[in-house]
């Protein structure tokens, strides 16, 4: 059931309407209910695994609150394992088995481990991250137990952010499990709007750039040079739109029926530096890996060569937890080696730009490193898209062959679609672009609400037409982090 | 912000959005119609449906057909009137079986030959068939999502038109368009047109369950047996390197068929294959020579098995 779907409007407006016709104390049954039937839409079977790591985490959280010394890390330790060898099965075995496979052949011997035929359920990545988080927070006496079995599967099964996130944090989401939420006509109203923007983001922007990023990277070695460019700068907005976009219909779902969930964009592709960007990028999964691996491993109150390794590492995971690829493994590494050639020469930048005289032109000083920085996550996303090693090298290895040649290929027609939905995804892309500037200097929320009722109709009326009229229905493309 | 005032709000965003688009299709759609697409074909189609004389034998398909089949050449070995209604598997097997089965008549010879795997049809195609021929709305079997989901279709690409109607973007297909087929409802316009590198639409089927789409040929059957007529299944024209990549799945399907249809199957899925370079444009799409080639094995089966064949008497 896609977010994007006739079928999940439906399923919205049921549960929504429900929630607040019935009192408070059946409420977390309806949401888990709900929940129960929005993850048994795409394959029903693997509730039972969801239920396996439910039960697991639950009892582990009980426990590690009732006991102490080593008992007590043993639950964590089987909890982590618990989530983290149901992560593992499900996702990586066939890609670790293939490579070990590579392996052994090229040393003239056999891996008799079976190749394993099954599906990676939805939101796996997502929800044991979630699961993990709380039992680790009670270990670390953030967080009491949960005690109700059914608010607990809710936490981790809360549909709004089941299968792609935020993840969020038991102190968070918990506590407004328990909180009556009354009816509040300006939370709803908030929430839809919230929800309208997302699936403007998705439908009008993000699905209409996939056609050419899907038509070139479907098949890289019939381009070179600009084609390969647009493709690859389509991508980087057509990732942000579709996941940003995707997380503001989770958290307006979820202020519809009252709850606050994290934000988990903050306009990345305005950060100045790397550093900047990834506290503005997928935010639950960069503070998750920032709290539950980077600073446990010492962060950077280590000495320089130990804090680069740490950095580097941290985000070698991040990449991996992406997907069982090789690419993804290539893509978190490389963000991990900007971020260390970043911090080693901040030092030498800043003395660069003192020379130069940047310094003293602030405007273009931000500009300039908004432009880096802009170009070096594109080229990391090359990695990200592409379907393998070969063909995110084919890429990153003519992007700029026969650029002038290539020009007469850099047209719609060649690149898998038509003059008008290049015309609408960027003329839509590029408001978007201005609202975000905007967002920077004013908050733009609380000035529509100051608007007289009629202007604020037609601004919403407006976004409303913008997605009926250009939003992309034909084909329905499944938001990028579902498959994570 | 009160519980009425929301609701309100909700409801007038609704009514005025629809209303909107409702004009947007009303005043636009005329103004940027074009009677001469690939899709107005369908009209001429069950023109000839509607008049053709008897005794007759009907091909249901996708363009497949439309670009498979050289019905003069069938006329002259049968003796039968030959109606290609092949247009384009996009607009979905409902689609296609529905507009058959509103021109049928009595001893009519049917022979279904759709692409592989032919289920549900695309809302964008269909958007643009009933924007040229209103009257293949009933044709289609639609749920509300469904219907929901072509209004909006219908709504968008009369935007996208104006939006070339006023850039004064001439995006006429010189070779897909109403123009190109003949009338026995052959597509013959890209004979002898130099052809694009590769074959399109060659990927890996899935092996799936096509228990639905076979009932619902199976009710077509059933109707079209009511109304005297007689139906065959005979399988589409494939280029020989898709049939490699996909014989385990089409060996299957070729099984169902046989154990599930209610009509009888016109040799196999092989019967029909052949190879790549007879193909134009796709991998159901063949050229002249291959047209003939098909045509022929068509034509030998059918009359091998006296199929519609009708001698006329010399005088």
């Amino acid at each position: 059931m896609l977010f994007n779907s006739l079928h999940f409007v439906v399923f919205f407006v049921v549960v929504t309407t429900t929630y607040y016709l019935i009192p408070h104390r059946f409420r977390w049954q309806l949401l888990l209910l709900g929940s129960c039937y929005f993850y048994m839409a795409f394959v029903p079977v693997y509730i039972f695994i969801l239920g396996f790591t439910i039960v697991i985490d639950y009892f582990a959280g009980l426990y590690i609150e009732k006991t102490t010394g080593r008992t007590r890390r043993l639950y964590l330790i089987i909890s982590l394992i618990a989530n983290i060898g149901v992560l593992s099965v499900f996702k990586y075995y066939n890609f670790i088995n293939e490579n070990l496979s590579l392996f052994l052949s090229n040393i003239g011997l056999t891996n008799f481990m079976p190749f394993l035929a099954i599906l990676l359920p939805i939101g796996l990545s997502f929800h044991t991250f979630q699961a993990m988080s709380y039992t680790i927070e009670i270990y670390r006496g953030n967080q009491k137990a949960e005690r109700n079995f059914g608010i607990y599967a809710l936490y981790v099964m809360f549909y709004p952010q089941l299968v792609a996130g935020p993840i969020e944090r038991p102190q968070n989401v918990l506590p407004q499990f328990h909180k009556e939420h009354k009816f509040n006509a300006d939370n709803i109203a908030d929430g839809l709007k919230l929800i309208a923007w997302g699936m403007f983001k998705k439908v009008v922007i993000a699905d209409r750039l996939a056609m050419t990023v899907n038509h070139v990277y479907e098949d890289p070695t019939k381009f070179e040079g600009l084609p390969l460019i647009i493709a690859t700068v389509f991508f980087a907005f057509q990732i942000y739109c579709d996941f940003s976009g995707y997380s503001d219909i989770a958290l307006g779902t979820a202020q519809t029926l009252g709850f606050r969930l994290m934000k988990n964009f903050n306009r990345p592709y305005f950060a100045t530096s790397l550093s900047a960007f990834w506290t503005r990028w997928h935010i639950s999964l960069s503070t998750w890996f920032r709290d539950y691996l980077y600073i446990p491993l010492g962060g950077n109150r280590v000495s320089k060569p130990r804090w680069y390794f740490n950095l580097f590492i941290t985000f070698l995971i991040s990449g991996f937890w992406h997907g069982a690829n090789w690419t993804f493994l290539i893509w978190g590494g490389l963000n991990g080696f900007y971020l260390i050639i970043e911090n080693s020469s901040r030092p030498l930048n800043a003395a660069i730009r003192q020379f130069i005289g940047l310094h003293r032109l602030p405007f273009l000083e931000k500009m300039f490193g908004l432009l880096i920085t802009f170009c070096l996550t594109c080229y990391a996303w090359i990695f990200f898209r592409a379907n393998n090693v070969d063909d995110a090298w084919y890429i990153t290895t003519h992007l700029f062959s026969n650029l002038f040649e290539s020009v007469h290929q850099a047209k719609p027609s060649s690149l898998g679609t038509t003059f008008y939905d290049w015309f609408v995804g960027l003329g839509c892309l590029l408001i978007l672009l201005i609202l975000e500037y905007i967002q920077g200097r004013v908050a733009i929320r609380p000035w529509l609400k100051r608007q007289s009722t009629p202007v604020q109709i037609g601004l919403y009326l407006a976004l409303t037409m913008l997605i009926l009229l250009f939003g992309v229905f034909d084909v329905q493309e499944q938001f990028i982090y579902f498959q994570f | 912000m009160t519980t009425k005032s929301l609701f309100l709000g909700i409801c007038l965003l609704g009514i005025l959005s629809f209303s909107l688009m409702y004009a947007i299709r009303l005043v636009v759609a005329p103004m940027v119609r074009n009677d001469e697409v690939y899709m107005a074909a369908s009209i001429d189609k069950e023109h000839l449906l509607a008049t053709a004389t008897k005794p007759r034998l009907i091909f249901v398909g996708g363009s497949g057909l439309a670009l498979g089949l050289n019905s003069t050449y069938l006329e002259s070995q049968l003796g039968v009137r030959v109606i290609n209604m092949g247009l384009h598997a996009g607009l979905g097997l409902s689609y296609s079986l529905n507009e058959t089965q509103a021109g049928l008549k009595r001893r009519d010879v049917v022979i279904i030959s759709t692409e592989y795997f032919l289920a549900n049809g695309n809302s964008k195609l269909l958007a643009q068939l009933v924007d040229v021929n209103p009257k293949a709305y009933n044709f289609l079997s639609l749920s509300v999502f469904d219907k929901i989901r072509l209004f909006a279709q219908s709504v968008q690409r009369c935007l996208s038109n104006l939006f070339y109607k006023v850039l004064k973007i001439n995006r006429f297909d010189l070779l897909y368009n109403r123009g190109a087929f003949s009338p026995n409802g052959d597509f013959k316009s890209h004979f002898g047109k130099q052809k694009p590198g590769k074959l399109s639409d060659n990927t890996i089927f899935k092996d799936i369950d096509y228990s639905t789409e076979i009932d619902e040929i199976n009710d077509f059957i059933s109707v079209a047996k009511n109304k005297g007529v007689s139906v065959f299944y005979a399988y589409p024209s494939f280029a020989a390197s898709a049939f490699e990549r996909n014989k385990l799945t089409l060996t299957k399907l070729s099984h169902q068929h046989k154990t599930s249809l209610n009509c009888p199957v016109i040799g196999t899925p092989k019967s029909f294959v052949l190879p790549d370079s007879l193909f134009f444009d796709t991998v159901y799409h063949l050229d002249s020579l291959g047209v003939q080639k098909r045509t022929s094995i068509m034509a030998n089966l059918l009359m091998s098995k006296r199929i519609a064949i009708h001698r006329k008497h010399n005088p």
